[in-house]
């Protein structure tokens, strides 16, 4: 019981009622608690119908009708809600292979996506396939380790962006694969990949210190973790100061839940990643007091049946 | 009554997960990593904008592009399967090159067995037939070879056990090539020849890394799948069926 004390202790014995008869929004408003959620897909891989009924596995799982129902149904219980995909969303079925991304792209902005990072197979019809189907998307691409300056796409992803919910400030900024043997040189023409680590560093100080970010979010097309010695979402979890979350994507990892990282400053840090083909919502929820102050946070990754 | 549902179970989902803010009942959130009680109910707006494009889609994949009387079969050293891919790449090829690229002949035309993913079935070859049999996007590359990195791709070729080939003649012995011809002349090491083949193979795939000395390098930018699609497409209009054939072009040498 030694927990169920401390439970309530901390929650305050007045709120308790509340929380108990009308729901943990309410108990939380009454508290000047702010509530943000995260919502992310990654790897979707141009799913946008349910796996088929005779798939070997996921058979009529996932899909973006679905996901677009039960985003919707996210914003009207809560005020402050961002949508981000952590990359790969192309290729994977003949909706990608007949329409090139449009559909994703368009769908995504119905949804109300914020941002995106850049996956490797984004880069499947090569720049030119990504940049002829940015006028599709009605949000940003983030990344801030590839340098495309001598390229196409010069000037139209962005290295980060800050996000304001009810006076609260996300910064966020993302980190992609390096594309040499994973991506044919002819799509990924002069672009530059450039050191994750140390740029993950640059813009978690620059969104912190300069643009005062409250939360520090990271769209990560690294890939979660791997046995050999290359740079992975953990890797960058445990080497950071003042990154609060990583998204992540590339190795289609399915978690449960978000992992737990002590990071350089003694912080934890959430790493999160939901498979692959929108099979799940990852859903992170952060309760800010009123001064802006990271409070607490929740996290649930919901399947899309 | 179905949204009813999903949002207090989300409402529900939510006062639990709230309880891991304070490290109490933690465990339970993953309990409630529901084997998914919700369910969805479709969002209609999105449905709409998708049904257009799936109709498409649909419409596409089972048009019919021609017929073929018998199934035909992939293996080594030759097939009728592998022949006959082989042998419309070099055909398509020479269409492609005689219009963008008149100075140019393809000589081989190679497709790797492992590249085609199923049988060509009896009766109705469709276009969703070619993705099932095609499923990568590869694309179509010229590569220009002197006669010797020819013949060390041939040997490799013939290591394997034979591959699906359209302008070559070979044996293979030991698991080596004898008496290779192309274009029924011996290969001769000083002369130069035009290769087409799949990207996949061009960027050294299956251990082809010999064709990285080439002399000069095509990127076709056409998907080898768009090309068997042409192929069969013409095939269908003309009013043809598919025919291949084994020929002995790859052949074990005793």
């Amino acid at each position: 019981m030694q927990n169920r004390r401390t439970f309530i202790k901390n929650l305050g014995a007045g709120s308790l009622g509340v929380f108990v008869l009308s729901g943990p929004m309410q108990a939380f408003s009454k508290n000047d608690l702010i509530q943000l959620t995260i919502l992310h897909t990654n790897d979707f891989h141009s799913h946008i119908d349910p796996f088929p009924k005779d798939a070997a596995r996921n058979a009529g799982e996932g899909g973006m009708a679905k996901r677009a129902s039960m985003i919707e149904q996210i914003r009207k219980e809560q005020k402050n809600v961002l949508v981000f995909d952590a990359g790969d969303i192309f290729q994977g079925t003949p909706y990608f292979n007949y329409f090139k991304g449009e559909l994703e792209f368009k769908l995504m902005t119905e949804m109300g996506y914020d941002a995106a990072t850049i996956g490797n197979h984004d880069l499947d019809n090569g720049l030119e396939g990504l940049d002829a189907q940015l006028k599709n998307a009605g949000f940003p691409f983030i990344n801030s380790n590839y340098d495309f300056s001598e390229t196409i796409l010069a000037g139209k992803i962005i290295p980060y962006k800050v996000f304001k919910k009810q006076g609260i400030k996300i910064g966020v900024y993302g980190l992609g694969i390096e594309l040499n043997g994973l991506v044919s040189k002819q799509n990924y023409g002069k672009t530059k990949y450039l050191d994750p680590l140390e740029h993950a560093l640059k813009m978690e100080k620059f969104l912190k210190e300069e643009k005062k970010a409250e939360l520090v979010v990271c769209l990560s097309h690294l890939g979660y973790a791997y046995k050999e010695k290359k740079v992975s979402d953990l890797n960058i979890a445990a080497e950071t100061y003042h990154t609060d979350l990583i998204i992540g994507g590339h190795t289609h990892t399915f978690l449960k839940k978000p992992d737990s990282v002590t990071n350089k400053s003694g912080q934890t840090v959430l790493v999160n990643q939901v498979g692959f083909g929108g099979l799940i919502l990852g859903r992170i929820d952060y309760f800010f007091e009123k001064e802006g102050r990271k409070h607490s946070k929740t996290d649930d990754n919901i399947p899309i049946k | 009554m179905r949204q009813f549902r999903f949002s207090y179970l989300l409402l529900l989902l939510l006062a639990f997960s709230s309880c891991t803010t304070y490290k109490v009942e933690k465990s339970q959130t993953a309990n409630i990593h529901l084997d998914s009680l919700v369910s969805i109910t479709p969002s209609q707006k999105v449905e709409g904008m998708i049904q257009p494009y799936r109709d498409k889609i649909n419409a596409d994949m089972t048009e019919v592009l021609c017929h073929s009387d018998v199934a035909l079969y992939g293996g080594h050293p030759e097939s009728p399967l592998t022949n006959l891919f082989a042998d419309l790449t070099l055909e398509e090829s020479n269409r492609f090159c005689a219009d963008k690229y008149p100075k140019i002949k393809m000589d081989v035309a190679m497709i790797n067995r492992g590249g085609l993913r199923t049988p060509l079935p009896k009766g109705e070859i469709k276009t969703v037939t070619m993705f099932e049999m095609m499923p990568f996007e590869n694309e179509v590359v010229f590569v220009k070879l002197k006669g010797d990195v020819m013949l060390d791709f041939i040997n490799h070729m013939a290591m394997r056990g034979g591959e699906g080939v359209s302008g070559l003649r070979f044996g293979i012995k030991d698991g080596k090539a004898i008496k290779p011809e192309i274009g029924g002349k011996p290969v001769d090491p000083d002369q130069t020849y035009w290769l087409a083949t799949s990207d996949y193979i061009a960027n050294g795939g299956d251990g082809s890394e010999t064709l990285s000395k080439s002399i000069e390098r095509i990127d076709t930018g056409i998907k080898a799948r768009d090309m068997f699609i042409q192929y069969f497409k013409r095939l269908g209009k003309e009013g043809k069926k598919v025919t291949a054939i084994t020929d002995g072009r790859i052949y074990d040498a005793k």
